[in-house]
């Protein structure tokens, strides 16, 4: 079996409720109304792979994560994780997976310091002691977590915390991790600390993980993408093919000794900023082969300049832009 | 199924997690003693007022006796202490950290209040009934001792069961703390907790000993002190374990639904 994932059309709806106006109106009662958000949603996900999940706030990413987990049940379609039903099976694959969901249900307990926690989780999950001190000491190493895991949690950083927060997911080594925005307000050398522990992970144990994410950087070392979008999926690929959809500019920096310059070529191309001296320019890689471009690069007045492909951040945006143009029909609907 | 290690770890994080809530637990305790012990003085004036030494056989030693043991009961009957979190964890998706674990959710709302349960008995039910025992001048027998046991057993899983199935209605509801209050206000009410059923006419007395809300007060404190007698408290352990297992499965056919429809937001 070589998937660890298969999610075949899944749908989830929740019963929302919405108060008439008026303080009378909220008196007399609410309407119900059906929100959809997941919608005929279907990927796999082979083992020891790293998925990323991207998708605006309300996209369906948390929702399906939890779906993965077995913490949620699907109305319609079927997902199998690791071979088992998420939701009929949840006590046995918990047992098998872990799971971040970030800052917003931590597994830490509040009031007592991470090892507390992690000495439960050795418990419950039937952790032998030589195996649990030799796996702490490698995550302790791997996260810098020396002077941390003996204090108090309330008195961690979000960094700190969230970094507990991944070694309570994989001490008992599980075979897929699930991550639901592990790294949301998380400061740079935490969030970088968390990414290298996930290549390890796999690397070492071939550890299936799959991310959560609004934050750039955490999907540059991931090996696929799928994207949700109103509870639909909007794409599912590699890095690379969705820079192929995108590779169709080319974005160009200038600096200028004399901005009144600027609008001599921010004309060749869509200006994305502009301030001052300085100028981004997207444009046709074709652009950059014409005359006017290398007479611009030698203009005196451009005194430095730098020419890149959209950067992943650019291309995100890019490809919401496309996905609002092309229009994904909206998943809420009166019931 | 998680094994017995799996039951010792999460019961020993969340001892230690409660210890670190001790003032609180503390003066939770103090402030339940007290609010129970407000009756003996509601019953002292009674007697002193009405003029009689005893009132329907009743004296008052009698009386005081019967609500002190009842502040002793009430510390672990009083309210379903596993109610405490699940408006929470049902409503803002907390219950997601409990559900990612090899274990029941129940199972682990159970350890969760379990030690409070432990210390509000230790420190509360068990001083108390063994100062009445002991200087109250009565007469406990052993078999009093063990059926007493066992109705507090049963009041136990019975008052936690009812806490879980309103705390699992908050699903449904906008908040599950108007239904908590006023089910144990009935329960208080209804179950000796402010007038002992003795005194209630004997056709109410008798239907309210069959339901469930006599077997939070009246049963296991009338047990205690010898007023019930122990062919009577032996049929109510019967009963009341009837009422356990029909609250069990309710709860299980409950929590059937509800777990489709929890919404776990958040994330």
């Amino acid at each position: 079996m070589n998937n660890a994932i298969i999610v075949d059309g899944v749908v989830k709806k929740f019963k929302t409720y919405e108060s008439y106006s008026g303080a009378a109106g909220a008196l007399f009662g609410r309407k119900k109304k059906i929100k959809t958000a997941l919608d005929g949603v279907s990927f796999k996900v082979k083992r020891g792979e790293i998925l990323a999940m991207l998708g605006r706030n309300g996209s369906g990413k948390s929702t399906l994560i939890k779906m993965l987990a077995g913490v949620l049940r699907a109305d319609g379609g079927a997902m199998t994780v690791l071979g088992l039903d998420p939701f009929k099976d949840r006590i046995r694959l918990a047992q098998q997976i872990g799971v971040v969901f970030g800052s917003t249900h931590p597994q830490l307990f509040w009031d007592l310091p991470p090892i507390d926690t992690f000495n439960y989780i050795k418990g419950m999950y039937g952790i032998s002691e030589s195996a649990f001190e030799r796996k702490l000491e490698r995550f302790i190493d791997m996260l810098s977590l020396k002077d941390v895991y003996k204090r108090q949690t309330r008195q961690l950083s979000l960094g700190e915390r969230m970094k507990c927060e991944f070694v309570c997911s994989n001490l008992h080594s599980p075979k897929l991790v699930l991550m639901d925005e592990p790294t949301v307000g998380v400061d740079l050398p935490s969030r970088m600390a968390i990414g290298d522990a996930v290549i390890e992970l796999r690397k070492e144990q071939k550890t299936t993980f799959v991310i959560t994410t609004h934050v750039v950087d955490d999907i540059a070392n991931v090996d696929r993408i799928v994207m949700l979008d109103h509870g639909k999926l909007v794409f599912d690929g590699s890095q690379e093919e969705m820079r192929s959809m995108f590779k169709k500019s080319v974005m160009v920096e200038l600096y200028f000794s004399d901005k009144r310059r600027i609008g001599r070529y921010a004309k060749y191309g869509k200006v994305v900023v502009s301030r001052d001296d300085y100028v981004k320019l997207e444009m046709g890689p074709e652009e950059i082969k014409r005359r006017w471009f290398t007479q611009m690069l030698n203009d005196d007045a451009v005194v430095d300049y730098r020419i890149n492909e959209p950067s992943l951040g650019f291309m995100l945006n890019q490809m919401y832009k496309k996905i609002d143009r092309d229009g994904v029909k909206d998943g809420a609907e009166n019931g | 199924m998680a094994d017995v290690g799996a039951y010792a770890a999460a019961f020993k994080v969340n001892f230690k997690n409660m210890l670190a809530y001790k003032t609180d637990i503390a003066l939770d305790l103090t402030f339940t003693i007290l609010s129970s012990l407000i009756f003996v003085f509601v019953w002292a004036a009674v007697y002193y007022f009405s003029g009689a030494g005893t009132l329907d056989g009743f004296s008052l030693n009698g009386i005081i006796a019967y609500f002190i043991v009842l502040a002793g009961i009430s510390e672990v009957t009083g309210w379903p202490k596993i109610i405490n979190n699940m408006e929470e964890d049902m409503k803002e998706g907390g219950i997601a950290r409990f559900l990612i674990r090899p274990m029941n959710y129940t199972t682990q709302l159970l350890l969760e209040s379990l030690p409070v349960d432990i210390v509000f008995f230790t420190f509360g039910s068990l001083p108390i009934i063994v100062g009445v025992v002991a200087f109250g001048h009565l007469s406990v027998t052993p078999s009093a001792l063990a059926l007493f046991a066992a109705l507090m057993v049963i009041a136990y899983l019975m008052i936690n069961i009812i806490g879980f199935i309103i705390g699992s209605m908050a699903v449904y509801l906008t908040s599950v703390w108007g239904v908590a209050n006023a089910v144990t206000w009935l329960f208080s009410l209804a179950g000796g907790g402010v007038v002992p059923l003795f005194f209630l006419p004997d056709n109410i007395a008798r239907l309210l000993m069959l339901t469930p809300f006599a077997f939070m007060y009246y049963i296991p404190d009338t047990t205690l002190l010898g007023i019930m007698p122990a062919s009577a408290a032996l049929q109510s352990v019967m009963i009341g374990t009837l009422w356990v297992i029909a609250f069990a499965i309710m709860a299980s056919l409950l929590w059937r639904k509800v777990k489709r429809d929890i919404n776990s937001v958040g994330g």
